[in-house]
């Protein structure tokens, strides 16, 4: 097990830097931090020229990607382009409030998702299971966007007004209350619901799905039938037998979702001007701003490729007859 | 009899009809408001100050030598005694000299005075700083006299006519010497508040997720009657509107796009909504060294085949309803100063049988639209910003309308927004002959204020090529050298009236020359509860310094 884990990190050094590598590419030829000042009459030729050597995009490529990659290395993170910010702690920040709306979002709807799931299969084709099938169907091509700005409509003007309050019960936006100087575990969890919500309809269709599939398959195989057959209680038979086996392709759905959770969701934080790694990366890549996306990235695979070893160890705690060379 | 006399003395003791008395301001409390747009960060000087969002909140604790009225004429700002004018001795010609006046009032947050030391270094910090946003006009001063703490007597080497908005006007303002290190400030304020202050606010807080402004205290003008007022990025539009409607946040400035934010406002009686002219000058440009656009009867032809009107009533009404059509030489504004009194491009009306005409005279064949010429068609690209709502319906409007008169349109769209690779590739050297890949471009220039100059967009050394690394702005490829020598000596014309003699001029010949066909200015709205916000909210709408301007005369009802 520790040679498969020491393999898997040793390859994916190289994936990270070629990922680090494409990502560069890619900003520097689709953004350019000073292209919109020509839109700015006052800005002379002059100018646009100090700034551009100012901020080193007058070098190559190749000299701008390395004088990063060699500050990163040392744990210098740089500043951005445009702010003179130090990259850390904005992107620490930024992680921070992802990791909670994504975490939150997923744990909360993972428990419901595999109840739903479990029971679904139970009862196959009850009337439960028939409106769990259509519910997750619905969550599924519900695109997020709409669903976030339904959600504001109804909690913000609606349920506000019919209730007679004078602020929504749940927050429509942000990450706290503006007018509070102090941290208020209430107030975050107001401004958690909505965006959670909306994370959460579709983590809860597709882990419902999941479960109720993974669920049916394990319950007809000969191992159950033979837990019956040895005298165990249907709860036994479901919860040590059924359930344990039937998670582990929820487990790499899981190990995916957690892992893109650093990534940030974007839709979801534009809505609701929820300061997290999707806007973060939105506004660094609309500015150019090659020395904040970077690390953005970095952390983004990093993640990835960490929950998805995570997974592969979690599946030999899950079954054990699998066992890595 | 008695009764009715007394009851005709009781009704004339009455006045009249009842009249509700005026809201009297309320001093305290505070509010929050939405906006669109967050800067990077608060420093003055560097690369964040490029963005609008920083200016409008930037501009609430700078204090500035001249300002711009809510009509966007210059006056006197609190901080000096007058605006200097050849008349008064304040401008100089020869040498290029300003002399400004400080107010012995004005003093910064902590009751420090505002003297001509700041100014001088405000002079010197932005030309120390190596990323300064713009050095123009003032990389043209050659000292600033702080001698008398309220007189700065301010040297150029040469003329600079856009000097009004120097140390202030719609792009700067003056900085406080003691709250910096040394003249290079690139890095200061890259995190935390501007925390000095020579406006009504102080800010108090600046973060990714809010912009807290306080009362200054100190201010020796119209103190603020809030307490505070946060700010809190509100970046999508929809939400912006809702939030508003909720009561979460009580005023926001959105920018127009292709729906109408006055309608959505309307249905709420507790809200309201004002749509009015902007600071962005949009217009249709064209490529001059286009094989096809240099020909100066199909571009006329095309001036004749674009129904603004129809653009007007299609888009901008939706936000801006008494909008009209823009026709002042580049980049004046109407009513705006002096500069739009002549308006040569109202000539040009919706009329396809005259573009067709203008056609056939230059040996176009069209008898089959779009009309062909030694076997290519009148097939004309036309380029915007990518995903850009407003401009994606402006050409949704036009393209049916231009083929009756002989032209087709073709659009393609590149990059992930609206300033690359449009302003860095496409339209300065796109294409093998690096002449850019366009022949018609729709994009917006501003903000403008009081200074129109056109130099820098229409001069013949500014056309982009190799050899200035195509980093010019002249993305029109215009030259005329009778334009070229008028738009210098207009630059060099401190006399407004001379000023704008040359320009008129040089207009007219860029009207004569076909090269650009003006739409409108870019509308402003501002949006507000009114049932928990009074005072004049709306009426700085179109204030080059954005809607919150007149934030001071607010308060909660």
């Amino acid at each position: 097990m520790l040679r498969f884990v020491i393999r898997r990190v040793l390859f994916s050094i190289p994936v990270i830097v070629i990922a680090s590598i494409l990502v560069f590419i890619v900003v520097r030829a689709t953004a350019n931090p000073t292209a919109a000042l020509l839109q700015n009459p006052r800005v002379s030729a002059a100018d646009v020229a100090r700034v551009r050597h100012q901020l080193g995009l007058d070098k190559s490529g190749y000299q701008q990607y390395t004088a990063w990659l060699s500050h990163f290395v040392r744990g210098d993170w740089g500043e951005s382009l445009i702010s003179r910010r130090p990259v850390g702690k904005d992107i620490r920040e930024a992680l921070a409030n992802s990791l909670i709306l994504g975490l939150t979002g997923v744990i909360v709807s993972l428990f419901i998702g595999m109840g739903i799931g479990i029971v679904s299969a139970l009862r196959q084709y009850s009337i439960f299971d028939q409106a769990a099938t259509g519910g997750a169907f619905f969550g599924l091509s519900m695109p997020n966007f709409w669903l976030a700005l339904m959600l504001q409509v109804f909690f913000g003007l609606y349920l506000t007004q019919w209730l007679g309050l004078s602020t929504p019960v749940f927050a429509t936006f942000g990450l706290s209350d503006p007018n509070l100087t102090h941290f208020d575990l209430v107030d975050r969890i107001r401004h958690l619901v909505l965006p959670a919500s909306v994370l959460a309809v579709q983590i809860i269709a597709v882990y419902s799905r999941l479960m109720r599939a993974s669920m049916l398959e394990i319950m007809h195989a000969d191992h159950i039938r033979t837990a019956r057959a040895k005298g165990l209680s249907e709860r036994q038979v479901v919860t040590h037998h059924g359930v344990r086996n039937a998670l582990v392709p929820v487990t790499t759905q899981l190990g995916l979702d957690i892992g893109a959770i650093a990534g940030g969701l974007i839709i979801t934080e534009a809505v609701f001007s929820y300061p997290g790694m999707g806007n973060y990366f939105v506004d660094a890549m609309r500015a150019g701003d090659y020395p904040q996306i970077l690390p953005w990235m970095m952390i983004v695979v990093t993640s990835v490729i960490l929950f998805n070893l995570v997974v592969d160890i979690s599946y030999a705690a899950l079954d054990p007859r699998i066992r890595y060379a | 009899m008695l009764l009715v006399a007394l009851a005709m003395i009781l009704a004339a003791c009455g006045g009249g009809e009842d009249k509700a008395p005026a809201a009297q301001p309320k001093v305290g409390g505070s509010i929050v408001l939405g906006a669109e747009q967050w800067p990077d960060c608060m420093n003055p000087i560097n690369g964040c100050s490029s963005g609008y969002w920083q200016a409008i909140q930037v501009w609430n604790v700078l204090p500035r030598l001249i300002e711009y009225d809510a009509k966007g004429n210059s006056t006197a700002s609190d901080l000096i005694t007058e605006v200097p004018s050849l008349a008064n001795g304040g401008v100089k010609e020869k040498p290029f000299t300003l002399t400004y006046h400080l107010n012995p009032k004005a003093v910064w947050e902590d009751g420090t005075p505002i003297t001509s030391k700041d100014i001088e270094f405000t002079w010197k910090a932005i030309i120390a700083t190596p990323d300064a946003y713009t050095k123009t006009g003032y990389d043209l001063i050659t000292k600033v006299d702080s001698s008398d703490p309220l007189t700065a007597v301010i040297s150029f080497k040469d003329v600079f006519v856009d000097w009004i908005d120097l140390f202030g006007g719609n792009v700067s303002g003056v900085l406080k010497a003691a709250a910096f290190k040394g003249n290079n400030i690139s890095k200061a304020y890259a995190t935390g508040p501007l925390d000095f202050s020579g406006g009504p606010w102080i800010q108090q807080t600046f973060t990714k997720t809010t912009s807290v402004f306080v009362r200054n205290e100190k201010y020796w003008g119209k103190k603020p009657y809030l307490d505070k007022m946060t700010w809190v990025p509100q970046k999508d539009q929809a939400s912006e509107v809702t939030a508003l409607l909720s009561g979460e946040i009580l005023a926001a400035f959105p920018q127009p796009s292709n729906v109408s934010i006055l309608s959505q406002i309307k249905s709420n009686p507790n809200a309201k909504s004002v749509g009015g002219t902007g600071n962005f000058y949009e217009a249709m440009w064209i490529n001059q060294e286009d094989p096809v656009m240099k020909d100066k009867a199909v571009r006329e032809a095309f001036f004749y085949a674009v129904d603004r009107e129809e653009i007007l009533k299609g888009l901008i009404h939706l936000n801006a309803p008494n909008e009209k059509v823009l026709n002042c030489g580049p980049f004046s504004l109407p009513g705006r100063g002096p500069w739009c009194s002549k308006t040569p491009w109202d000539i040009f009306k919706y009329d396809p049988a005259k573009s067709k005409s203008l056609l056939e005279g230059a040996g176009w064949d069209c008898s089959k639209l779009p009309c062909t010429k030694a076997g290519k068609s009148l097939t004309v690209s036309y380029r915007y910003c990518n995903g850009n709502a407003r401009r994606q319906t402006t050409f949704d409007l036009v393209k049916e309308k231009v083929k009756p008169a002989g032209f087709a349109f073709t659009h393609s769209a590149q990059g992930n927004d609206c300033a690359t690779p449009l302003f860095d590739q496409t339209l300065p050297k796109g294409g093998a002959d690096g002449k850019g890949t366009f022949q018609i471009a729709d994009y917006a220039q501003g903000p403008i204020a009081t200074d129109p100059s056109p130099t820098s967009n229409f001069r013949c050394n500014a056309v982009p090529v190799a050899a200035n690394g195509y980093g010019t702005a002249n993305l029109s490829r215009y030259c005329n050298t009778k334009a070229d020598t008028l738009m210098v000596q207009s630059d060099a014309a401190v006399d407004p009236a001379k000023r704008l003699a040359l320009l008129e001029q040089a207009w007219d010949l860029m009207f004569q020359d076909r090269v650009f066909l003006p739409l409108y200015v870019l509308p402003n709205v501002t949006i507000w509860r009114a049932d928990k916000l009074g005072g004049p909210v709306g009426e700085a709408n179109s204030s080059p310094y954005g809607g919150f301007f007149n934030s001071p005369e607010w308060f909660l009802k």
